[in-house]
Order: structure tokens, then C-alpha cells, then sequence
């Protein structure tokens, strides 16, 4: 990881990759699939990652762990300060900046700087990860979540690792009315917010009352100094629930099942669990009602005179296909490709042309029409992208995060028009705290928004409001996945 | 200011900036930080107490956004108090390598984001950088300054008739307020205090040092030019494009200063407590005796500083006001307290105290009843005070550059300010 851009070096483990192939040529073009080596690069700021500290202003290729014994898999992003990805073993690796003053408040899983797997239960698959601000979460083989990081991300539930006085696995289940919230001295959010906790929906995991005694010393054992952050704990949600992704914000959580049913925890003040109300903590994972005639908010389908089931049906879909979590909104895909968003509004993030908070997920009405195929969120921004490639942002926009050539914040979906995204299909979204990376189908790569710490890939720190190109030499960028100050990418090597 | 902020290298060794509370306090903040998730911020704050300039920036960086990630009325203070340590760490970096213009900056953005924590720390900050700064500037620039020696505004007295072609419909044809001269402190109480009526006092303010410090821009450079201040840009603050910025006092001076067309947005430093903020300029003014009247309690004391052509729009505040005219002249027209819906006051809570009548383009339609109502105005001049009683309207343009200086101090019986 030391010296800038990218460069391929041979050997140095295992490589599942065959050899280079070429296809015919066709017409005027020569088209080459690659069966080529997996390859991750990165920059923006990892404080760790280069030797000086500073941010990485362009990329530069992270090496998989020999030890692993296998390729990378997948780029995830991360969160505040450190990065992860996945490898083809099963093994989620992550770094970022040192734990080197062997401070112990310092961990959220104790990443290192250099990338080394993290330790999970060892039976334990990933094959997806995702982060927040301050929490991880990953989905496992078995479709199962594990969750660790800040503990007022992760809900009450079964905890893997080492608890003072107790080293096998603990099943800790708390009847709503016992779950304190993790947090201490917290502001609640002015308003309508509320303390009530949500109860998980159809939990079967034990609902034992557990005497005051024992209360207090799970509580002690929580806020034990050396361990303000929680360990990796396998989350309780109904049974039969399979996920098959998930989705961290800045301080909330959301999972989507093989039916496409949403289910979210964590910190829901603004709307961003989508419950209808100000919840300041959803200690355990519930269901999220996203298709729902109440879905429609503000605008209504033109001209159409059905009964609002039929509507719903016809327009929002059946179930949901993606999810995507902001700083403190959300956003969901149906298989109709309707968009919806919930959660915090006052910089236009929900797209309803308001600043509004959304307290349910509520259809993006001025997209109906338009298939949108993905979304990703910022802190104070949302972009998305239709299934003809067109990409439409909205949000705040005080950092050039939208794409549209000024500062000027959006209420509304806009279509980004810069030339240098005309003929091109964007395919993958990802976005940082105040950054937007796209893939576009031709394996191009652009990048907007922040740059203070070199997100943004170009070589310098200067922010961009409109999509510049990366290069990246020698590889065909596969998928992108933005941290809060940095950006991976999942390249295939075309040596 | 110029790039002459560096200083010898047998210097660098001594600029430390001590920081008592920050000490005693850091071990366990950086704990509630922890606890709130900020494992990142707690790992660039140990680094930046070593002298790491950039974990010092991101720390400061991440407790920004903190500040902004929600609702205002959801951040912790704790993240406020992470935002001042964050400024006080990219102090002390700047100051030890004897850059005083950045250590200042850093040091400002403290005390207008962060919390109380740590507030100490950054004023005694503020004095030490500010005084080491003013060392160095001062042996460099004794002869001429940045602005060579320009006044803000000449000293020309005021052509009536040129006035009254941008002045609103009507002005100066009514009732003037009445201008007294060495007013007593028993004739204010008796004829003005007691029925709520205004006046402007004549030959109170000789004895201020700003009366002939602050026609100065060197002079206002020296004293504040590193310092950060927010100023409003846009015609007026109900304005739709209107904004507010921060910039240091030197880029506002040099702002102000190229304003001479009004095409141009005005950018004015406007109800800012610039005293509490600069200790050099609250020596220069002193609270007027008037303000003691009646028993109660001065609530604040606020700067207003801009070019020719602001507007303070049509409004009314709670408390009893003296507007001293330090620099320039200044056309101010008064409604009495009693109006209400003749002004049609907005209806929106945070907005109630204004009216919705532009005076200087007055919409007859729709606001008929404002068209012919009985008004007092005057041109504040120079050396002179203008008392505002409380809830009485007042609508404030600026003739020339200008620089005024607003006390508001409540009744006795009032509760202390809203």
C-alpha cells in the first residue's frame, strides 16, 4: 500500500483467477472478458493506511492478506476511519487507523492498520457487509446478520466473544419494558419523539424476565470501560427470517429478507425506521411497512380513479428489492421500481420537495414513471439510478455531492445532464458521508462531492460538484463502495 | 491580511498555548465521546495532542459533522465540546509554527460552535494569540498599514435632496424626532424614558476613543483583522436569496471597502456582540449613562458595521435601545408602538416582530392601511443617539459606510432577555 496508483503485482498468494481469455473480435471492436484476478483499491482518508497519515489522493491498491488463502470477494466501504471488504473464504477483512496508543476506548472491533480479517464466530460466512458511522453490520451464508460497533446501533440479542465471567455464547433476551436504552445523558429529540421501544415482531427467541440483580450486572458488564464498543452479536429477527442484504446508516440499521420484507433498528428520531412516529431507539429489529397506501404522501398517481389497494399494487409494487441507509434517512427500491424515502428532510434528502421529516416510507412521486434500479445514500443526500443508466440526486449539496455543477440543494429529484455522463449507463452507486462514486456499465468511473480527503480519487483535494473520471490503469472496475471519508473499488485485473 | 504572520525561529519555541481546562478535562471527554461513537474522533484527538496537524483538521472535521447530522435541537453538547477541543488542539499546532492568523480562525470557530466546556480556554486563547500577533504586526507595519492610512468616510455633511431620491416615500415630511443636546439624565427619564417617546441625544459621545479610532481602517485591521465575524449578505434579512457567512474582519474590511456600486449586495456585519467577541473595541465605546435608566439590566451590545445602502427592514424589539452613531450617517424611521395590524406584522412565530410592509416600495394594495400612517424619522449623524423605546417600529438604512453601536437594556421589572 505504500506509492500511489495502481499496479499489479504478481504473486503474492493464491489467485483463483484463470488465465486471460480473449473473444473473437467483433466488428471494429475487440472484445475481451477477463477472467482476471480480483483487485481492490482505495483512497480518501484511512488514517492508518500510508505511512505518513495523510489521505490518499488517488488509488491504490490494498492487498488481501496472504494468510487469508483466497481472493478478495467484494468491496463494502466502512465507516468513520476504517474500511472493509470481503473475501472469497468467507472472511470479512477490515483496516484503517491504529489502535497504537493501546487506547481502550478507542475500538469499533479493533481494526488494525494493515487489512486482517475480522474476528467472527468462526462457522460464520459473510458474504455481504455494509457500515454506518460508527457500526458494522454482515449478512452470513446461512442469510443470517451479525452486527457490532457503537452500542446504540446494535440491539439486544445474542452475544459472541468474551463477557467478564462468562465465555460461552449468552442468549439475552429482555421483554421490551426491561430494555433500557445503551445510552446515557441523551438529549431526546424535541417534538413528538418518544422513548418507546419497539417490540421485535413475532420474536420467538426467550422473553424471560430477568430479576434486578442480574439486570444490573448485564448493565455493568455493558458499560465495562474496556469495551465501550459492542462485539459482534447475531441479531434475533422472527423465525424463518432469511436476509439477504443489509443496510448501515449513521446511527440505524436495516435488513431486507428474501421476500423483500424490511426490517430496521437503531436510532429512529427523524423517521428513519420508517415506523410512523419519532422513535428514539428501536432496541430490536421490526418490520417495516413499505408498501402501503399511506405510501403515496404528498402527490397521487394522475388521472388513475381505483380503490388505493389497486394503486398500490399497480405502482408501488409487491415487495422491496434494495435498501439503502443515509445519515439519518432511508431509502427503499419495490420490485416496480418505485422509490421510497423516510427519515430526516431538512436538507431535501426525501425528495418530496420539501425539507420535511418523513416518518413513513413515502413514494418519490416525481420518479413514478421511471424505473429506478438503485440508490444510495449520504449523510444529507440521496442519488439514484434509473435502469436506462440515467442518475438523479437530491439533497443537500453544500459540498458538490449532487453532481449538478453548483451548490444549490435539491427538494426534488434532478437529472444529472453533465456531458461526460451522456452516453454513459450508470450501473453502481455508492455514496461517503459527502461523496458520490458511481460505476458506469462500461467500467468507467466517477466521482463527486468531498474531496478534502482525497474521496474522491483524482490526486488533489479540490471538491467537485459534477462527475470527474477516475482511471484506473489495468483493471475493470466491478463495484464500488464508498466509507464515510473514503472510497473502495472492486476492480478486475485485465493483465 | 498579507502573509507576514511568521516569526523568527528563536521565537518558535516559546508560543505554547496553555490550556488548564482542556488539560483537567480531555481524558474524561474523550470517554463521553467514545461513548457516543466517536471511536474515530477519540483516535485523531490522541494524535493531535502530539502535534499531528492533520488527525488535528479531521478531528475537527468529524466533530463538525457531528454538529450537523441531525436537527439542531439533537446535538449533544458533548459533540460541542469535542468541536472546541478539535479547535483548541488546531490552535496550538498553528500557533506553535507561528502562523497567529490561522491559530485565530481555528480559535473563533471554537467559540462560535462549541460548547461551554472549553470556553475558558479559547478566550485566554484568543488574548495570548491576539497580543503575540499585534507584537509582530506592529514592529513590521508602524508606518503604513494594509490600507495605508484610509478613512472609511470622508467627512462631507449631507446633501438633503440627493438623500431623499433613495430614501422611502415621504421621508423627512412628517414629524422629526427631536434632537437634544447634553440631555440630563432626569430630562431623559422625565420627557423621553417615562412616555416612551424617542430623541436623539446630541454631544454624548466626544469622549469615545472610536469617535476618532474607528474611521480608521488600519486601525480596525490591526485590532480585528484576523478575527472571524458572520455577516449577512443579501438586501435585506427577509429576503429570499439573503444568507449569512463567516469571514475573517480583514476580508469583510477589504469587502466593504470595493463597494461602491449598489448594484452589488451589501455584506454587513449586523447584530453581532463584537465586544464580547474583540476586548480592544468595547475599550474604545462606553455604555451610555442612559442606559441605566429605570432600574434595569443591559441585555446586550451589538455591532453594526457595513457599507452605504443597508437595510434593517421595518420591526420592533422588547427592550429599550440607544443606536450610537460612531461612523457615518444613518436615516432611521419610526412607528410608534401602538400600530399593529396597520403594519401588518408577519404571522410566523420567529418572524412576528416584522412587518411585511416594504417601506422602500410600498405595495398600496396590499397593505393599504401603511400607505398614509403618521411617522417620526431622522438622519442620525455623527457623534449622535437615537433612544428607541421598546416594541416601537424601526426601519434603518445606512447614507455612508457606517458603524453603529446598539445598546438594549430591559425595565426592572422585565425578566431578562426573551
Amino acid at each position: 500500500m505504500n506509492g500511489e496508483g495502481a499496479k499489479l503485482e504478481t504473486g503474492g498468494g493464491p489467485s483463483a483467477a484463470a488465465a486471460p481469455k480473449k473473444e473473437e473480435e467483433e466488428d471494429e471492436q475487440v472484445v475481451v472478458v477477463v477472467a482476471g484476478k480480483r483487485l481492490v483499491y482505495m483512497w480518501g482518508y484511512l488514517p492508518g493506511a500510508s505511512p505518513q497519515r495523510s489521505p490518499l489522493m488517488s488509488p491504490v491498491e490494498v492487498k488481501i492478506p496472504p494468510a487469508v488463502g483466497s481472493s478478495w470477494k467484494d468491496v463494502s466501504g466502512g465507516g468513520c476511519g476504517f474500511a472493509m471488504a470481503t473475501a472469497e473464504s468467507g472472511k470479512l477483512i477490515t483496516w484503517g487507523s491504529t489502535d497504537d496508543l493501546g487506547q481502550s476506548y478507542v475500538t469499533s472491533g479493533k481494526h488494525g492498520e494493515t487489512p486482517e480479517p475480522f474476528p467472527l464466530p468462526p462457522e460464520v460466512c459473510v458474504q455481504k457487509a455494509q457500515a454506518g458511522w460508527a457500526h458494522c453490520v454482515a449478512v452470513t451464508e446461512n442469510q443470517e446478520v451479525y452486527t457490532w460497533g457503537w452500542r446504540e446501533c446494535i440491539p439486544t440479542g445474542r452475544v459472541f466473544g468474551q463477557v467478564e465471567g462468562d465465555s460461552c455464547e449468552r442468549n439475552i433476551s429482555f421483554s421490551a419494558e426491561q430494555v433500557s436504552p445503551s445510552s446515557q445523558g441523551k438529549k431526546s429529540s424535541g417534538g413528538t419523539s418518544s422513548q418507546s421501544e419497539a417490540r421485535g415482531g413475532g420474536e420467538t427467541t426467550k422473553k424471560r424476565r430477568i430479576s434486578q440483580a442480574k439486570q444490573a450486572a448485564e448493565n455493568s458488564l455493558q458499560s465495562d470501560n474496556n469495551e465501550l464498543s459492542a462485539l459482534p452479536c447475531l441479531v434475533s429477527l422472527a423465525p424463518g427470517v432469511r436476509i439477504v442484504s443489509v443496510a448501515a446508516g449513521g446511527r440505524h440499521t436495516l435488513a431486507l429478507s428474501d421476500i423483500g420484507q424490511v426490517w430496521g433498528w437503531g436510532y429512529g428520531g427523524e423517521g428513519q425506521l420508517g415506523l410512523g412516529s419519532r422513535v428514539r431507539l428501536v432496541s430490536s429489529p421490526h418490520p417495516i411497512p413499505c408498501i402501503e397506501p399511506s405510501s403515496y404522501g404528498k402527490g397521487t398517481v394522475s388521472g388513475v380513479n381505483m380503490s388505493s389497494e389497486v394503486q398500490c399494487g399497480r405502482v408501488l409494487g409487491s415487495y422491496v428489492k434494495k435498501i439503502a441507509c443515509g445519515g439519518r434517512h432511508s431509502s427503499v427500491i419495490t420490485d416496480t421500481g418505485a422509490l421510497l424515502t423516510f427519515g430526516w428532510g431538512l436538507y431535501g434528502q426525501c425528495g418530496q420537495g420539501s425539507t420535511d421529516d418523513e416518518l413513513s416510507p413515502t413514494c418519490v412521486s416525481s420518479l413514478l414513471g421511471i424505473r429506478i434500479e438503485e440508490v444510495a445514500a449520504g449523510l444529507w443526500h440521496t442519488i439514484c439510478a434509473s435502469s436506462d443508466g440515467d442518475v438523479y440526486s437530491f439533497g443537500g449539496n453544500q459540498f458538490g455531492q449532487l453532481g449538478t455543477g453548483c451548490d444549490q440543494a435539491e427538494t426534488l429529484p434532478k437529472l444529472l445532464e453533465a456531458p461526460n455522463l451522456e452516453e454513459v449507463n450508470v450501473k453502481t452507486i455508492s455514496c461517503g458521508a459527502r461523496h458520490t462514486a458511481v460505476i458506469a456499465d462500461e467500467g468507467r468511473v466517477f466521482c463527486w462531492g468531498w474531496n478534502k480527503y482525497g474521496q474522491l480519487g483524482l490526486g488533489d483535494v479540490i471538491d467537485r460538484n459534477a462527475p470527474s473520471e477516475v482511471r484506473i490503469k489495468d483493471c475493470v472496475p466491478k463495484n464500488i463502495a464508498c466509507g464515510w471519508w473514503h472510497t473502495l473499488l472492486l476492480g478486475q485485473s485485465s493483465l | 491580511m498579507s502573509g507576514t504572520t511568521t516569526v523568527s525561529s528563536g521565537d518558535l519555541n516559546n508560543l505554547r498555548l496553555p490550556t488548564p481546562t482542556l488539560d483537567a478535562e480531555s481524558q474524561s471527554l474523550l470517554q463521553s465521546i467514545s461513548a457516543q461513537g466517536g471511536y474515530a474522533y477519540a483516535r485523531m484527538a490522541a494524535l493531535a495532542v502530539s502535534g499531528d496537524k492533520s488527525a488535528a483538521e479531521a478531528a475537527r472535521d468529524m466533530a463538525w459533522e457531528q454538529l450537523h447530522s441531525g436537527p439542531w435541537h439533537s446535538v449533544l453538547p458533548v459533540w460541542r465540546d469535542a468541536y472546541s477541543m478539535a479547535c483548541l488542539h488546531v490552535a496550538k499546532i498553528h500557533f506553535a509554527a507561528g502562523e497567529f492568523g490561522e491559530a485565530l480562525g481555528a480559535l473563533d470557530m471554537g467559540l462560535i460552535m462549541g460548547g461551554m466546556l472549553l470556553r475558558k480556554d479559547l478566550h485566554d486563547s484568543v488574548l495570548l494569540v491576539s497580543s503575540e500577533a499585534r507584537k509582530k504586526t506592529k514592529s513590521l507595519e508602524e508606518a503604513s498599514g494594509d490600507f495605508k492610512g484610509e478613512k472609511l468616510v470622508p467627512e462631507v455633511p449631507v446633501d438633503v435632496n440627493e438623500v431623499l431620491k433613495i430614501l422611502p416615500c415621504r421621508s423627512l415630511s412628517c414629524r422629526r424626532v427631536e434632537k437634544r443636546s447634553d440631555l440630563s439624565l432626569e430630562g431623559f427619564l422625565r420627557d423621553y424614558f417615562q412616555s416612551g417617546t424617542p430623541v436623539v441625544i446630541t454631544n454624548c459621545m466626544a469622549h469615545w476613543p472610536a469617535r476618532t479610532k474607528w474611521n480608521h481602517l488600519d486601525y480596525l485591521n490591526t485590532v480585528a483583522g484576523y478575527r472571524t465575524v458572520p455577516v449577512e449578505v443579501g438586501k435585506n434579512y427577509l429576503c429570499s436569496d439573503w444568507k449569512q457567512e463567516l469571514v475573517t474582519f480583514s476580508q469583510f474590511l477589504e469587502r466593504i471597502r470595493t463597494n461602491k456600486s449598489s448594484s452589488m449586495e451589501p455584506t454587513y456585519l449586523a447584530q453581532h456582540s463584537l465586544f464580547d467577541q474583540i476586548n480592544e473595541l468595547k475599550d474604545d465605546i462606553c455604555i451610555p449613562d442612559y442606559c441605566f435608566v429605570g432600574g434595569g439590566e443591559i441585555q446586550s451590545l451589538n455591532a453594526w458595521f457595513g457599507p452605504a445602502g443597508t437595510v434593517t427592514p421595518l420591526h420592533h424589539d422588547p427592550h429599550h435601545n440607544i443606536l450610537a452613531q460612531v461612523v457615518g450617517k444613518k436615516y432611521i424611521r419610526l412607528y410608534p408602538s401602538s400600530l399593529q395590524d396597520e403594519l401588518y406584522p408577519y404571522s410566523e412565530t420567529m418572524l412576528c416582530n416584522s412587518s411585511q410592509v416594504d417601506l422602500d416600495n410600498i405595495d398600496k394594495t396590499e397593505f393599504p392601511k401603511a400607505t398614509e400612517l403618521e411617522f417620526m424619522d431622522c438622519i442620525l449623524e455623527e457623534g449622535e443617539m437615537l433612544y428607541i423605546p421598546p416594541k416601537w417600529w424601526h426601519y434603518v438604512r445606512s447614507l455612508t459606510m457606517s458603524f453603529s453601536v446598539s445598546f438594549w437594556w430591559s425595565n426592572e421589572t422585565d425578566s431578562s432577555s426573551s
